[in-house]
């Protein structure tokens, strides 16, 4: 469904990402992780086609991100980690904003079925600058789930949200994967990725340092048993 | 040397450091040139006859009475609306967040902060103060000396005085209303003063008479008691010699020291009124946010937007959307009086009555709405440059994302060119217009209109940070040269594209002319029209590729 091939991204002599390459099938729910500064948002960034990669490929559901992107689009979601909402759209204005860009047919139905998923009925006539951070970021995602996207990113999608909304999100992702979506969730958080990812990519300097399930990459790293932090600080050399 | 200096003096290396790096780009080294160019040929070439006007308006007693009395009118405005303008408003000092961040949990005092606010404050007051001597140069090295020091002192009591009387607000122990009751006292013995004095001032046959009759007010009696610090603080710029400037020097001198005692000594809590002004300084330069969030019922939007159909209209519905939430009619209205003025002043000797007068508003509405309006009306990529990493994950081409945003401001500039054209045509006979010519003029507003707002919109998509504005644009003169770059690059980008249209109108204009003897003006000007916006199609399929390929990353980089 989504497949990396070979991705670089440089910015003027900084090398963000490197050869990178990997894919994601139905049903997976990978977890991209890596230190600071590893090169996992620019490789979001240039799967949704935000930016343009140096060299290398990118295709969903079989449809090359550089050669046809807006057939690529039709079959995305990316969920920022700093929700971008237009100022001056209510609620409800921005999905049938996103359902006429993304001709979504039976809009009214899938709307009012999202609102209620997420809690957003009541604040449908709202502002962004009315609604809270964990408001914002749930119109976010009710934007991005409004086409039934095949392919979905999440870029540390628990940041500023509270319990409650931790376990909705967390709900989401799981059930979004278990429909058969290929979900991509970049995240600092190591027991979010170990709770509800499928395989994990571990990415470092801009290139991959592990790729497989937790128990695969416990033994390529030798460090069976182990958590996913374990992994992490061995595999990315900074276990001391 | 202590760390809030330590800060202050980094704080300005830096700056000028990566103002100085910035310039191995070459469109900031190009601006700087052509910014350099601009100060020399406009404040610092040689003074030529023409230019002799700036020296000139110093020239003369009567000329340094009316700038000092304007000047000192000027500070005591501003001295007095300071206590009596939201007197309840609690203590808040320009820091910025790092400020807050970094020094308010220091062990630092207070005494220690306000010290480093003066000291960081005097930055702005030196460069406005050297700039102001730029544009007023006297004629002399020495006179632009003592206008340059002058000015700054004046600015820096000024400066002082505003943050005293912030930090006034929230002192312990202090009679709050005595301040306020002096400004209202003292503005009351001014406005008796003239008041008094009204008949005499009205029999004055020239303004010299009126300009040293007031300074014959402001120098004696009550008035003169009150004006005098202000004066004193304003004749020390206009100071003719170095003698002169010695000797109007001790006065400023003493205000300033006890200005700065006033702020130094004082034990106002500031620092949770300036945290929540660093959070709103912080949040203005971040972008334009809604000052007062209103909800609207979805019956506001300006049509309903179908779920199927071309996405344009979705964006153009989008723009309109965001248009009517924050221009309000009350904000159109307010340029209302200004248009009647200019208006009537068009049309004066003209025997039009109304219709004469109103159709002159008409059409410099007109045509500031064809040559300004692009400019202005930037509800299109302009304002969404903030949101292209939205817009790049839309299933749509950038050809599409670029006409539908420009199609908001270029709908509603067409709409009131139109209503001006509208009125143009409605009282044609009675102007000895040729109604045909209206219409030709409204043929042609969206054409123009649309190509100029594309020729603005590349620049956003290709030099987003030349359009980028607010308070956290860039600032200088290399800045200022690429302003004056991109004026005449927009003026070359419409004669260029207005040439094809005008030579096809003219060359079947005159054909026109040679078969029938006459041009009706409505054929040449539909072509014309029609060339116009087939070259706003193609430079809109331009633009697009090259939003298609545009890396929000270099903007994200640049903001």
């Amino acid at each position: 469904m989504i497949t990396v091939s070979h991705l670089t991204k440089v910015y003027g002599e900084l090398k963000a990402v490197d050869d990178f390459s990997f894919e994601v099938g139905p049903g997976e729910i990978v977890g991209l992780i890596g230190p600071n500064g590893a090169g996992k948002t620019s490789t979001l960034r240039c799967i949704v086609g935000i930016q343009t990669p140096t060299t290398g490929t990118i295709s969903i559901d079989g449809h090359d991100m550089a050669k046809d992107p807006v057939a690529a689009k039709r079959h995305l979601a990316f969920m920022a980690d700093e929700p971008h909402l237009f100022d001056y759209l209510t609620v409800a204005e921005h999905l049938r904003l996103t359902g006429r860009i993304y001709n979504v047919r039976d809009f009214d139905a899938r709307c009012s079925a999202l609102l209620n998923e997420l809690q957003l009925t009541e604040k449908e006539n709202s502002l962004p600058a009315e609604l809270s951070r964990g408001m914002k970021q749930k119109v976010a995602i009710a934007c991005g789930l409004l086409h039934e996207p095949k392919a979905l990113l999440f870029d540390e999608p628990l940041t500023g949200l509270d319990p409650l909304g931790i376990r909705h999100m967390k709900g989401t992702i799981v059930a979004r994967g278990r429909a058969g979506g290929a979900v991509i969730v970049s995240s600092h958080l190591l027991h979010l990725v170990e709770e509800i990812c499928t395989r994990v990519v571990i990415i470092d300097r801009g290139r991959k340092v592990a790729d497989g399930t937790i128990a695969e990459i416990s033994a390529q790293a030798a460090a069976e048993g182990s958590t996913l932090e374990q992994i992490f600080l061995k595999v990315t050399g900074r276990e001391s | 040397m202590g760390p809030l200096l330590y800060l202050t003096l980094c704080s300005l290396r830096n700056r000028m450091r990566v103002r100085l790096r910035r310039l191995k780009e070459p469109r900031y080294f190009i601006g700087l040139i052509v910014g350099l160019g601009y100060i020399w040929t406009v404040f610092l070439r040689p003074r030529t006859r023409s230019g002799a006007a700036t020296g000139a308006l110093f020239a003369t007693s009567d000329a340094r009475l009316a700038i000092e009395l304007a000047g000192a009118t000027l500070l005591f405005l501003l001295a007095a609306s300071a206590w009596l303008s939201s007197p309840k408003r609690r203590p808040a000092l320009s820091f910025t967040r790092a400020d807050i961040q970094f020094l308010f949990p220091a062990p630092l005092t207070r005494t220690e902060l306000l010290r480093y606010k003066v000291v960081r404050s005097q930055v702005g007051v030196l460069v406005g103060s050297a700039f102001m001597t730029l544009v007023f140069r006297r004629g002399s090295l020495a006179g632009g000396w003592m206008f340059f020091a002058g000015m700054a002192i004046a600015l820096t009591i000024l400066n002082l005085y505003i943050t005293g009387v912030s930090l006034s607000r929230g002192s312990v122990g202090v009679r709050r209303w005595l301040p306020v009751a002096l400004a209202a006292g003292a503005t009351i013995v001014l406005a008796g003063t003239l008041a008094l004095d009204w008949g005499t001032l009205a029999s004055m046959p020239s303004g010299t008479d009126v300009m040293r009759e007031l300074g014959r007010l402001a120098t004696t009696g009550a008035a003169g008691i009150v004006f005098s610090p202000f004066r004193a603080v304003t004749r020390l710029p206009l100071a003719e010699t170095p003698a002169t400037f010695l000797r109007a020097f001790p006065g400023p001198l003493l205000i300033l020291v006890l200005s700065y005692l006033w702020v130094i000594r004082s034990d106002a809590s500031f620092e949770e009124g300036s945290a929540e002004l660093a959070e709103k300084i912080a949040s203005i330069r971040k972008g334009p946010q809604p000052s007062t969030p209103r909800v609207r019922p979805a019956t506001a939007a300006p049509f309903r937007l179908s779920i199927e159909g071309r996405p344009e209209m979705a964006i153009l519905w989008k723009n309109l959307i965001s248009v009517g939430r924050y221009v309000s009619l009350r904000t159109l209205f307010r340029f209302l009086p200004l248009f009647f003025v200019f208006g009537v002043m068009l049309t004066r000797g003209s025997r039009g009555g109304v219709g004469s007068a109103l159709t002159g508003v008409c059409a410099l509405v007109y045509f500031m709405t064809i040559f300004l309006g692009p400019q202005l009306a930037r509800n299109d990529l302009r304002q969404d440059l903030r949101n292209l990493d939205v817009l790049k994950t839309w299933p749509v081409s950038g050809a599409t994302i670029v006409r539908g945003e420009v199609l908001a401001p270029a709908v509603l500039l067409t709409v009131i060119a139109w209503l001006c054209a509208l009125d143009g045509f409605v009282f044609a006979s009675s102007l000895k217009l040729q109604p045909s010519w209206v219409v030709a003029a409204a043929l042609l507003a969206p054409g123009l209109i649309v190509l100029q707002l594309l020729a603005q919109n590349t620049i956003a998509v290709m030099w987003p940070s030349w359009i980028l504005t607010g308070p956290a644009r860039a600032r200088g003169i290399d800045v200022m040269g690429q302003r004056l770059l991109m004026m005449l690059g927009l003026l070359l980008v419409l004669v260029v594209a207005v040439l094809p249209a005008g030579i096809a109108a003219a060359v079947l204009g005159l054909g026109l002319y040679y078969l029938i003897g006459g041009i009706p003006i409505i054929v040449p000007a539909i072509i014309a029209a029609a060339i116009l916006l087939a070259e706003a199609m193609l430079l809109s399929r331009a633009v697009g590729k090259l939003l298609d390929r545009t890396d929000v990353s270099a903007i994200d980089a640049l903001e």
